[in-house]
């Protein structure tokens, strides 16, 4: 088919994807709650005449699909209509604005990419080496720093202490015909601070686009024939490696422009430069929809030409397509795709399902009926298979079996009876739930929503409900079997069963990412700020929320002399503790055992652990005191074992030669003990003994930072993990459906993930923020949509290699169907894999969050970093130079973004076959 | 026709070779010694993990960062190439010494067009103009038989012999004094096999080359070698003219080896060596051989047999003579 | 119960080659066709050895693929054991899945790396659910493990793939084959990723389990000295067809057709100082998309005639019972 052809469909794809954008922004503003007039009539400042003629022009009185044709229509001709705030057009206004962006984007795009790529392709060469260390920390850095941090950190160094550049970067009014060099010195710098934020913001990704990509390539044979002809090191990274690499780092570099749109938009607003970034921001403020509505499109279809340049690139630097033939050999089976649609059993289900939307639309009320008797429909016409297959699973229980299985596979018995206990109770927690939506006026939707919140743990179980009699006594009594906390356990008792079956592998997996550096202190960042989460309510001194609990914009209070000595004290012998092991290490003295080491770590732990227990007795929150005896176990755990043979050790005189090393560690656990008392005394004691003490200082409503920083880390926790449950569910599903059936269904689901791939997710993000009432559901959701489509790709790569080795074929020929090869063969050999990538995109997720937290569209009731940083935005605090309300949340995010990425790193390295060390 | 006052091109001398892995330093190569004369067609053959291919790697510098050279020299017409800097090697490479993989599907760069890579080659060990180059590399390609108009095709849409040959031509470019070859056939079909093996011994005849032809299939030695070295668990169990190895093997290994070597003209019972490879962490004491030796005794299993050559046909067994 | 266990008749297999994304989908353009397998038919005994053989891209893989229905007929019939199962829908196929059986050739591929050799044994056992318990299953396995000579199999059972050596893994494989006591088995490329210590002892294993089991095995390889070790027939293969097929001893010692003249004469031997009269022949096999009209073979036969490249020779008997599908050989054989 060659160039022309794979060309010719790309554009068409292209095509497309801008009438699917179109469609997606029409939905947006149209259909979701509360259509445009109504916003029109709530908007003050137009005019009742001027909404009137509005209403007109857009015909958004008509039916939908007329108002659809009329929305492309004006959107094609470029008639994006009225901006409510500027009463001008919108079309004008944001083109005007992209040029501004583009002016901003292009420079630092280019020299992130140049800087990006020399990074990624040292960090690949001298792997394992330092350089590659160096690499891959200032990547994951610069990739965890949200932009709109960075910003604020440059303008509170450079240009409020420093005041070497201006604070605001506003195109200047001096036209460019009349004094060319004064125009450009004057661009250049006011541009200077925001190109520099976005080009280090974009250095990560593409370094680790191309030290992925090159990593690959290193490993091909061709590799070897180059440096067997003599080339010099160079020359073979350069002039053989590098070409090679180009070719899918042109195609991924444009997968994530969308990151450099993301990074531009924060810039934009920190700096208030008058892009398209500004006017999405001002959009949201004065919920100016046209706006949104324009902004959105116009942004979709750059990117859509963008990936559109790329598929150029790509397709000229790869002699492979420019040249060879590409056919697709395509084995079409009896009747293919549709034959299978055209099954009496599946034609059946699907008249059936087609029918309960159809009533769901028009009667909603009546739609739980109707899905109630095609369940039952569906199931009678299955009853043979069915009860095969239930008798086939008892079979599973018969005494000779268990008794077998209790013999010698007790692990499996584990997870037999768990599953059992599973079954059970989802079984009725679906009866539970189709009685109560069964029953609109008893029960309802809101009922099973707060059922559905008691799994998540928020509420209290089973949820209340105004009705009596015998009919709310046998749902009670239902209840108890569908408890959540019984979905926990029996959930639990699987994995515990699973993992015991693979302890071998689980225990040199872990060993494995504890071996990595980066997978160590990945590790224990991540682990510290969970520990922050579940200690919060004993280390945050005063009530986040409480207004005035000191003088508004407050610095933090100066520390009482003695006990900044005793911190200085213990900071002292920690770093004496440092210095001494790492010139014991360098003299490569012996190693000290593992067992001593680990008795250090469980000692210090108890340690900590008997600190925080009065605390949290005192404070008696549950949480804290169930988190300090957790602490407590470990610690003993790892301790105790240990502490045995560690004596032994210590009084043999075989520990001569690593003395130093003992000395070390020694000092370094004595030092961080030291710290934890010190600071925890400072942290629980000042406040009570110096009323009014702040440690880090108040906001503009007094309120006390140090506490909004602690209790900020649960909700982004909480919404990155849940929303990275979402990802992992859509993209692994996705990617398993798609890498497996593969033919028309992979396409059409790969032309769908490419859809969310070139569309830029944080844009879609905040629009949808801004439209949809901010809750903490609605932002889970939001994130776990729009982040799934990288795990898609990467799982559906690997089920493809998976899908061509022998086993499967072996597990075919023995007659195993297509779903048992899904989930006994495919699913175990890639979960590995998404438990990974689950990991990289968990940073993914909480930057989102936090961004868009920091839009002002997170959760109003809930305290978080980003909306800290939004607050200390929007009351000056930059300009005011309030640097302990400003930068101690930015750090924290900094801080929990690079451990995430590190560990996620180091587990990406360990399960990703490509990465894998040869 | 290996006589001893033929010029030497390359001597090694009892060459010791490590890889560190996770689950240990695996002992692939130790105490190898041979020579390599001028025009001289030697075969080294031995089963997977033997340490042909390390060996072969070693001599030209290319093994890998976990590798390591414990012990031993490589002497090149004189000089030990171990000690020399990454320029010297450099030098060395594809100039003294070239190499033909055996995945030749996957050893040309996919993005550079075949005369282009020999072209490269050409010009970093000889200052010779663009045009010149392209007439050399012309040549060449011709005469191993390629049709010269497919020469500014890439890889890609070559087929497996005809990029097998491609490889052979690069090797030849620079006029190198010695050739590896590592499996050139093993990927092919027999019949293109048959044409490789064939432009192989038109090499031979044609030109004075001195090649190191690395297999695992004593059929294809037996064909074009003129001595053979069977390797085992990474020592050198055998060395020899190829008629004698195959008419009088001294070494139970290579008894075994040959006789369990199908052969389409002579009618053989299937034969096998029983037991599984060893493992290379921690090798069996003595020789490597003896857990699955027919003739082992307790001396093979404490003391490792030296390499004894008498005239030309060295064998290393406590009880070569015995049988 | 005849004593035919499989049979063959003009199977055919032919991929689409479709350019271009609309004519998938339009089905607009008309499509060419690779012909992988182009009308074969097969006979194989019960208790006998049958060898396919050829070059790569003859087709002999797609042969064993269409018989364990891993790829779907384009034309042809199967028959297995006098039953037509080549019609027959998924399901009802089933139960003859118990009754043919395969190995493959990658001995580290062919086994998933996160299941015990336990489970890999009683995978095919449990698909087919037909153990009364958990104890019959672990009995079946155990057996299974010592008919293929791993003879302690609680040191095997317990352990993972990736801890085999290349030969234990390949009787690992074949004890998964038999654990279900097949009629047939189809190996594919049984040894070639094997060191030749170890080919050895597979090889005496397949002989063993057809003395012991009287099974049927159809061998997919392309190295004849092998065939001839094992096989008692042997068909060579070219570009989709068979063109020659008999007994091994007359295949290999005397080979009629052009083309197994040619393999035959061709194949190294480990023998010193033999006069062999090789035919070397020139080029390589043409692509499946574009097959030679007439007698597939005639563009690379050195002994083509006129008629060679207008008509498809049909596979004829010879006297010595043999079939070959040559003129030139037809013509010499009802001379002499």
């Amino acid at each position: 088919m060659g160039l022309r052809g794979t060309l010719a469909k790309r554009v068409v794809q292209a095509i497309v994807t801008i009438f699917i954008a179109l469609a997606i922004d029409f939905i947006f503003f149209h259909m979701l709650p509360g259509d445009p007039a109504t916003f029109l009539a709530r908007n003050p400042n137009i005019p009742e005449a001027a909404q009137e003629q509005i209403i007109i022009a857009f015909g958004l009185d008509k039916p939908l699909p007329e108002q659809f044709f009329l929305f492309i229509v004006n959107f094609l001709t470029g008639n994006f209509g009225i901006s409510f705030r500027y009463q001008t057009d919108v079309g004008i206004l944001i083109l005007h604005r992209l040029l501004n962006t583009l002016l901003l984007i292009l420079p630092a795009t280019i020299a992130s990419i140049a800087i990006g790529i020399y990074i990624g392709k040292h960090s690949a060469w001298k792997r394992g080496e330092r350089a590659d260390a160096v690499g891959l920390i200032i990547s994951l850095l610069t990739y965890s720093i949200p932009s709109f941090f960075l910003s604020m950190f440059f303008i509170m160094l450079f240009a409020v202490n420093l005041g070497w550049f201006p604070i605001t970067a506003i195109i200047p009014n001096i036209d460019f015909v009349s004094n060319p060099l004064l125009f450009t010195y004057e661009i250049v710098r006011r541009l200077i601070l925001p190109w520099g934020v976005l080009t280090i913001a974009l250095i990560g990704v593409f370094a680790l686009i191309m030290r992925n990509a090159l990593l690959d390539v290193l490993s091909e044979d061709y590799m070897i024939t180059a440096k067997a002809k003599g080339r010099t090191e160079k020359d073979q990274l350069d002039k053989e490696a590098v070409p090679n690499a180009m070719i899918p780092v042109t195609t991924i570099i444009a997968l994530n422009l969308g990151a450099t749109v993301a990074g531009a938009l924060q810039v934009e607003v920190i700096f208030s430069y008058p892009g398209i970034g500004r006017l999405l921001w001002d959009g949201i403020l004065w919920r100016d929809y046209p706006v949104l509505q324009g902004t959105f499109f116009v942004i979709t279809v750059v990117m859509i030409f963008a990936n559109l340049a790329a598929d150029f690139l790509y397709y000229w630097l790869d002699p492979r397509i420019r040249v060879g033939t590409e056919f697709t050999l395509t084995d079409e089976k009896k009747g293919g795709f549709f034959g299978w649609f055209l099954r009496p059993f599946t034609y059946l289900t699907t008249v059936l399902l087609c029918l309960d939307i159809v009533i769901l639309l028009l009667a909603p009320s009546y739609a739980a009926l109707f899905l109630i008797s095609t369940l039952a429909i569906l199931v009678f016409v299955r009853r043979q298979d069915i009860l095969r297959f239930i008798w086939n699973r008892a079979k599973l229980y018969s005494p000779g079996n268990l008794t077998y299985l209790w013999t010698n596979h007790r692990p499996q018995l584990l997870i037999r009876l768990s599953q059992l206990v599973l079954t059970l109770n989802v079984l009725f927690v679906t009866i539970v739930m189709i009685v109560a939506l069964a029953m609109p006026n008893a029960y309802g939707l809101e009922w099973v929503l707060s059922w559905a919140t008691t799994f998540v743990g928020a509420s209290v179980f089973p949820p209340v409900s105004s009705l009596e009699g015998w009919l709310h006594v046998l749902m009670l009594s239902a209840s108890i079997i569908a408890h959540p906390l019984l979905t926990i356990t029996s959930l639990a008792g699987w994995l515990y069963g699973y993992f015991l079956n693979r302890q071998v592998q689980t225990i040199a997996m872990v060993r494995q990412i504890l071996g990595n550096k980066m997978g160590i202190v990945g590790a224990v960042t991540v682990s510290a700020f969970a520990a922050l989460a579940i200690f919060g309510d004993i280390l945050a001194p005063y009530d986040p929320t409480a207004h005035l609990t000191g003088t508004p914009r407050q610095p933090p209070t100066p520390l009482p002399l003695d006990q900044a000595a005793l911190l200085d004290v213990s900071l002292a012998i920690l770093v004496i503790g440092a210095v001494v092991w790492v010139y014991a290490s360098y003299r490569n003295r012996p190693n000290i055992s593992a067992s001593i080491q680990w008795a250090f770590i469980g000692a210090f732990l108890a340690y900590v652990a008997i600190l925080l227990l009065p605390h949290s007795l005192a404070r008696a929150s549950s949480l804290a005191t169930a988190g300090a005896f957790l602490l407590g176990g470990i610690g003993l755990a790892l301790a105790l074992p240990n502490l045995r043979s560690a004596l032994r050790e210590i009084t043999k005189s075989a520990l001569r030669p690593s003395l130093e090393r003992l000395i070390g560690l020694t000092m370094l656990t004595l030092g961080l003990a030291l710290l934890m008392t010190t600071s925890l005394w400072i942290i629980t004691g000042n406040p009570t003994s110096f009323p009014g003490f702040h440690l880090l200082g108040t906001d503009q409503l007094g309120r006390d930072v140090f506490s909004q920083l602690v209790i900020g880390v649960r909700i982004t926790l909480i919404i990155g993990l849940v929303a990275t449950m979402i990802t992992m569910f859509i993209g692994g599903m996705i990617g398993l459906l798609a890498g497996y059936y593969g033919g028309i269904a992979d396409s059409l689901l790969m032309r769908f993930t490419d859809i969310f791939f070139v569309i830029p997710g944080l844009v879609i993000m905040i629009i949808l923020g801004a439209i949809l009432p901010p809750s903490v559901y609605s932002l889970i959701i939001i994130i776990g949509i729009f982040s799934w489509p990288s795990t898609a790709r990467i799982v559906r790569g690997q089920v493809l290699t998976i899908k061509e080795r022998d086993y499967i074929e072996r597990a075919r020929a023995v007659g195993g169907s297509k779903s048992y090869i899904m989930f006994k063969h495919i699913l175990p050999a890639v979960a590995p894999l998404i438990v990974a990538n689950t990991v990289l995109v968990t940073a993914y997720a909480i930057l989102s969050e936090v961004v868009l937290d920091f839009f002002g569209l997170g959760d109003p009731t809930m305290v978080s970093w980003g909306t800290m940083l939004y607050q200390a935005f929007g009351s000056g605090a930059m300009t005011g130079n309030l640097w302990w309300w400003v930068f101690p949340p930015g750090i924290m995010v900094v801080l929990l973004l690079m451990g995430v990425s590190m560990l996620g790193y180091a587990m990406d390295e360990i399960a990703n076959p490509r990465l894998r060390r040869r | 026709m290996a006589d001893t006052k033929r010029e030497v091109f390359l001597e090694v001398k009892n060459l010791r070779i490590t890889y560190e892995t996770k689950q240990g330093k695996v002992k692939a190569a130790e105490n190898v010694s041979f020579r390599i004369h001028r025009g001289e067609f030697i075969g080294l053959s031995g089963e997977s993990g033997c340490g042909k291919t390390t060996t072969a790697l070693s001599l030209m510098h290319l093994l890998p960062k976990e590798g390591k050279v414990e012990e031993g020299v490589i002497l090149f017409k004189g000089e030990n190439i171990l000690d020399y800097d990454t320029k010297k090697v450099e030098a060395l490479r594809w100039r003294d010494i070239s190499m033909v993989f055996q995945g030749a599907m996957n050893a040309l760069n996919p993005v550079h067009k075949a005369i282009d890579q020999m072209i490269t080659a050409l010009r970093i060990h000889e200052d010779v103009t663009e045009q010149e180059a392209k007439e050399r590399s012309l040549e060449l390609i011709k005469s191993v038989g390629i049709d010269p108009a497919r020469a500014t095709s890439y890889p890609h849409e070559l087929s497996g012999g005809m990029k097998q040959r491609l490889m052979i031509a690069l090797a030849l470019v620079c006029h190198p004094s010695i050739i590896i070859a590592d499996e050139p056939t093993t990927a092919l079909d027999v019949m293109v096999q048959a044409q490789i093996l064939d432009l192989f011994n038109q090499l031979r005849d044609r030109t004075n080359l001195s090649v190191l032809l690395i297999t695992h299939d004593l059929s294809v030695l037996a064909e074009t070698c003129d001595r053979i070295i069977i390797m085992y668990a990474g020592r050198i169990v055998e060395t020899g003219r190829t008629d004698t190895i195959f008419t009088m093997p001294e070494h139970p290994y290579t008894k075994k080896l040959i006789s369990s070597f199908p052969s389409i003209l002579v009618d053989k019972e299937i034969d096998f060596i029983p037991g599984n490879p060893p493992d290379l962490i921690n090798p069996p004491s003595g020789c490597r051989f003896n857990p699955r030796c027919d003739f082992a005794v307790d001396r093979c299993r404490q003391e490792v047999p030296p390499l004894e050559c008498e005239n030309g046909h060295c064998v290393a067994c406590w009880r070569r003579h015995e049988f | 119960m005849s004593d035919i266990i499989l049979e063959a008749r003009g199977i055919k297999k032919w991929f689409t080659v479709r350019s271009g994304l609309f004519s998938t989908i339009f089905k607009r353009t008309e499509p060419t066709y690779i012909r992988a397998v182009d009308g074969i038919d097969l006979k194989v005994k019960r208790g006998e050895i049958f060898c396919i053989a050829g070059e790569s891209g003859c087709g002999k893989t797609t042969i064993a693929r269409l018989i364990m229905r891993l790829e779907t007929l384009t034309e042809g019939e199967l028959w297995f054991d006098g039953d037509k199962i080549s019609d027959m829908s998924e399901s009802e196929f089933k139960k003859y899945r118990t009754r043919m059986q395969m190995i493959f050739q990658d001995p580290y591929g062919s086994l998933s790396n996160n299941m015990t050799v336990e489970d890999i044994i009683a995978e095919p056992l449990r698909i087919h659910n037909i153990c009364r318990d958990e104890c019959e299953v672990d009995e079946r396995v155990r057996s299974a493990l010592e008919d293929v000579g791993l003879n302690s199999p609680d040191e095997f059972v317990g352990r993972l793939p990736h801890e085999l050596s290349g030969g234990q893994r390949q009787r690992v494989a074949v004890a998964a084959a038999l654990v279900l006591n097949p009629d047939l088995l189809i190996a594919d490329e049984p040894v070639s990723m094997l060191d030749v210590s170890m080919r050895g002892q597979i090889l005496t294993l397949l002989l063993e389990l057809r003395a012991k089991k009287n099974i049927s095995i159809i061998i997919i390889t392309h190295n004849l000295a092998v065939a001839k070790q094992l096989a008692d027939r042997i068909a060579i293969a070219y570009l989709g067809k068979i063109v020659e097929r008999g007994e091994t001893k007359q295949i290999i010692d005397s080979p009629m057709h052009k083309y197994t003249k040619a393999l035959v004469s061709v194949v190294p031997v480990p023998e010193i100082g033999v006069e062999r009269n090789r035919i070397l022949l020139t080029g390589e096999t043409p692509n499946p998309i574009s097959i030679p009209s007439g007698c597939r073979f005639h563009t690379r036969c050195p002994f083509v005639g006129d008629e060679c490249s207008q008509k498809e020779p049909e596979l004829l008997k010879m006297s010595d019972g043999r079939e070959v599908a040559c003129f030139k050989a037809q013509v010499s054989d009802a001379a002499n």
